[in-house]
């Protein structure tokens, strides 16, 4: 379901750059429910700069979900480049677009910033004959097809397992489960090997017989310690899971820069930091050059991965 | 010991004041077809952002269970279902109180509620980490096979001819297939839309079908509605002696309910599918269901709020949400730094009891509630419709538009209520419709998922022990009819 | 050979089912085959396609060959007069209301008021006493309404 926003009188005709940005409520459009990770996120950080009054007008946060996120994403693209519709999405904007679901990315907003970011590993139930990562892949080796990999279709859930597998020159079999709790249900009764989630399940998980066995962060998790990273065991991959603020194109430079200084300075807070952490988002701020190239190379990678798995099958 | 102890918290003025606030508005809310628990439960989460956690969480469960309870209403009354899961309700709660028991029919439905969340309190207390092991067991296949019992239970459910109950199952499957697919990423049939790619969500549907269809037959048949049904005179309580008739179906119904409800990913308009199919096929009397039958509701009723119970075991013992409107409650429990799970039992216990102690609290306030209200609420059915007609479809914008906040779901609802008031019309029932609609993504889901876990193969519908048991079981329910016809004729030559 | 209202209503549900599966049949061409499960996107579709045309060539054919007369005899009076011309006001002010809303034409608050008047008025058929008690209703539910829905439960009502 749905939470949603102020009222607001949009009056539709496109507006000249107001020297007073903003003069009315500013929509933050979310393309999924309310109640989940990224809602939290939202929500956290809509209260602290609403708190701290970092911006004169308050943030109302919007929920459009479906269509794997599309719904909202493609609203935010078509809205009034007039700085009062923003969103945040994940990396689900470049692998709705590697899917052929929608025909445009990133490059199609403007990026605004990133506020934090999530760690993606892989893990099994507790009591799985693999151990270890290079059990795994060793044994997917041998026999190829064998481990079963349950997954969401089309999301970085699905394409970054994939990625690894080209990576290692082995191949997993996708059974499609679909949102965080069936996975862990799927993975915890045995219907499935091996999945992706974030930091946060694996610590939350962890008495429900989770167990993590690879990260794709640059360095080993402190809470992981004995999780290696995929690099360490040679394959190269080296991602997480960006939470990127977007406007519409063409959104005049100066409110993106007043939307970074409001998100950067409400994100200096210990405390919002300390929530954040609790939802499983690091809190770490990142202007555009810091989260375009995430993207962009994430972008790279499965654009030419998704057509080779359609013409491997038929 | 921990129980009482949770019990004397929860009976303290406080948290009692936040679970009754929570039944009251989620009765009221469940009542109105269009607004849905969980649209009330998404809409508070952010006021109780200040509030103790406990309570808050207290909140939104008494929330939950009001709103399922309250969709009865508006569904006996006039055959609107005010919450999805209150859909089969409408079969059998609307033709009796339109025969001039609308009392009797709420009330029904309101005890057979009350029991159904009893029972599955006594299993969330009593049995709650073993039966969510055991639900782990259920994989794609164990998913199919029991939906595809079901379907094969409930088929022909309503009046009318078979061939015009096919055509509507099929009309209703086609209703569910647009959008984009989950189990390989693959928009179909939107016809170049964007607004398609979500395809048809089941709120703008179910509100089409059964409340705007509803609406527009009402303005109709404007001059019978305007008949007043006599409430004086009429039996408002069911006597003791139905409740002992009724006392199997209300203990299988509960059961499939609460099973359900364990099951992680699907919903309680599913249970009370099940479990009328399951009652229906049990009956003595199968053909008196969808005519004003006491089985019909008691069987739909107590499944949906046994279903409640059952949803919050996954929930509490694993962290997984046994349905859509859990993980509502899972994101507020984590928002307030609660994390369900084994380790909760340990770390907090008495938050544990408190939940589940508040599951049975809030059925028992939402039973003195809707008991003190039915001869009131019974009135509601004598309304000018001149008032309700209106307001009703401004309830069904507002409820289709917060859904994703775009207008292209209250155009659905438009459509769907035209296509309903049609086939309606030509005689065409709409149970099946809304049936086929609900579960074919969820079989055709679950279906691929086997075959991508089989590579292709169908063997593991009979191999798999539990999947085995639901086949053998269509299959029986399925040529019982017929060997039963066959020998009858035998019997006549 | 006069048809009765029974089946112009049959053959125009059969045609439009029939029509339904020629579009879903035409929309199916374009999934490509399957590629992450063996059974592939269009496999349900199409077959949900054959079976609609199947029955609905069954309705057809059976309205068409059935005893006239006795399908006449059938048809059963309702003992109160039928309202098709405030169905039609009914369903058409719900369709301008939802345009007025989705073209941004009349926000929520008096697009509300104005409809819930109006078809009270229709729907009241002359009574003025409903009529009044229509309008007050109107006001309490656009404005209340309006008020609850965005300042208290933040919903973006158009």
């Amino acid at each position: 379901m749905v939470l949603g926003g102020l009222l607001l009188i949009s009056c539709g005709k496109p507006q000249s750059i107001p020297a007073e940005w903003p003069e009315k409520p500013i929509k933050l459009i979310l393309p999924t429910n309310a109640g989940g990770e990224t809602d939290g996120l939202a929500r956290l950080l809509q209260r602290a700069i609403a708190d701290k009054q970092l911006l004169p007008e308050k943030i109302v946060v919007v929920n459009l979900p479906g269509a794997g996120g599309t719904i909202g994403t493609r609203r935010l693209k078509e809205s009034e480049p007039d700085g009062y519709t923003i969103g945040i999405w994940h990396s689900g904007i470049v692998t709705s677009k590697a899917m052929g679901i929608v025909d445009f990315d990133h490059n199609d907003f403007e990026l605004i910033c990133m506020s934090g970011y999530t760690e993606l590993l892989l893990g099994v139930a507790e009591g799985s004959k693999f151990q270890t990562i290079e059990a795994l892949v060793e044994f997917a080796r041998n026999n190829p097809r064998s481990v079963n990999v349950s997954t969401n279709v089309g999301l970085p859930v699905h394409l970054v397992p994939l990625l690894l597998a080209e990576k290692a020159g082995i191949e997993f079999r996708f059974i499609q489960t679909g949102g965080g709790a069936p996975r862990l249900a799927s993975l915890l009764g045995g219907h499935s090997d091996m999945t992706m989630l974030s930091t946060m399940a694996f610590v939350n998980f962890k008495d429900s017989g989770l167990k993590p066995l690879v990260t794709f962060s640059a360095k080993r998790n402190p809470l992981f310690p004995n999780v290696p990273t995929a690099k360490e065991i040679g394959i190269d991959i080296e991602l997480v899971e960006i939470r990127a603020w977007l406007a519409p194109k063409e959104t005049p430079e100066s409110i993106l820069e007043k939307i970074r200084n409001a998100v950067k300075t409400a994100m200096q807070d210990p405390e919002l930091a300390e929530e954040m952490n609790s939802l499983g988002v690091i809190p770490v701020y990142g202007g555009k050059e810091e989260a375009q190239p995430r993207l962009d190379k994430l972008l790279n990678a499965v654009m030419p991965l998704v057509d080779k798995v359609r013409s491997v099958d038929q | 010991m921990e129980l009482l102890q949770a019990f004397q918290y929860l009976l303290s003025p406080t948290p009692l004041m936040w679970l009754t606030v929570g039944v009251a508005s989620g009765i009221f809310v469940g009542a109105i077809p269009g607004l849905g628990g969980g649209m009330l439960m998404a809409l508070t989460v952010p006021l109780t952002f200040s509030m103790d956690s406990t309570h808050a969480v207290l909140l939104l469960m008494g929330m939950h269970v009001g709103s399922v309870t309250g969709g009865l209403i508006s569904a006996t009354l006039f055959k609107m279902p005010g919450t999805p899961s209150a859909m089969m309700t409408t079969f059998d709660g609307y033709p009796m109180a339109q025969s001039g028991k609308p009392g009797l029919a709420l009330s029904l439905g309101i005890g057979a509620s009350f029991l159904g969340g009893l029972v599955s309190a006594g299993f969330l207390i009593i049995l709650a980490p073993p039966l969510a092991k055991l639900a782990l067991k259920f994989g794609p296949w164990e998913y199919f096979a029991m939906v595809l019992m079901a379907l094969v239970l409930i088929s022909s459910i309503s009046q009318g001819t078979m061939l015009k109950g096919l055509l509507s199952a099929m009309l209703g499957i086609t209703a569910a297939l647009p959008g984009l697919n989950a189990s390989d990423g693959q928009l179909r049939l939107t016809f170049g839309f964007d607004s398609m790619t979500d395809g048809f969500n089941l709120l703008p549907v179910l509100l089409g079908i059964f409340v705007m269809s509803q609406l527009i037959k009402d303005t109709v048949e404007l001059n019978k509605t305007a008949s007043i049904i006599s409430l004086k005179n009429t039996q408002l309580f069911p006597k003791l002696s139905t409740w002992k008739k009724q006392s199997l179906n209300l203990m299988r119904s509960s059961i499939v309910g609460t099973w359900i409800g364990i099951l992680p990913g699907i919903g309680a308009s599913i249970s009370s599918m099940v479990s009328y199919g399951m009652a229906k096929a049990f009956s003595k009397t199968p053909e008196k269901f969808g005519t004003g039958h006491k089985e019909g509701v008691v069987a739909s009723e107590a499944a949906n709020n046994a279903n409640a119970g059952g949803a919050l075991i996954p929930l509490i013992t694993l962290g997984i949400p046994g349905a859509p409107v859990d993980a509502i409650l899972l994101g507020a429990m984590i928002m307030h730094r609660i994390q369900p799970g084994p380790l909760l039992f340990q770390t907090n216990g008495d938050l544990v009891w408190a939940l589940m102690g508040g599951y049975l609290v809030a059925n028992i306030l939402m039973f003195l509630v809707m008991l003190f209200s039915t001869r009131l609420v019974a009135r509601i059915i004598n309304i000018n419709r001149a008032y309700m007609i209106p307001i009703i479809f401004v309830f069904c914008l507002i409820g289709a538009f917060a859904l994703s906040n775009r207008i292209f779901d209250v155009w659905l609802v438009i459509v769907f209520g035209i296509v309903g008031f049609v086939l309606d019309k030509a005689k065409f029932p709409l149970g099946p419709f809304v049936i086929g609609y609900v579960l074919t993504g969820f079989l055709e889901e679950n279906l691929r998922s086997g075959l991508q876990a089989s590579d292709g193969s169908y063997f593991p519908l009979l191999t798999r022990p539990l999947s085995l048991i639901f086949v053998l079981v269509a299959v029986f329910f399925l040529v019982f009819p017929f060997y039963t016809e066959w020998r009858r004729n035998r019997k006549k030559d | 050979m006069k048809l009765s209202y029974q089946h112009i209503q049959d053959y125009v549900i059969g045609a439009s089912t029939i029509v339904l599966a020629g579009l879903i049949l035409w929309a199916v061409r374009e999934i490509p085959p399957p590629f992450f499960d063996p059974l592939g996107s269009a496999a349900v579709p199409k077959t949900v396609a054959f079976i609609l045309i199947l029955l609905a060539a069954r309705l057809t054919a059976r309205r068409y060959f059935e005893n006239k007369a006795e399908a006449e005899k059938a048809v059963h009076q309702e003992p109160y007069n039928l309202e098709p011309w405030l169905t039609t006001a009914v369903v058409v002010f719900s369709i301008l209301y939802t345009l007025a809303l989705g073209t941004g034409l009349l926000g929520f608050r008096w697009g509300t008021v104005v409809y819930v008047f109006l078809t009270g008025v229709v729907l009241a058929k002359k009574d003025r006493k409903v009529m009044g008690f229509s309008l007050g209703l109107a006001l309490v539910i656009g404005i209340g309404g309006d008020y609850l829905f965005t300042n208290f439960f933040f919903i973006d009502l158009p």
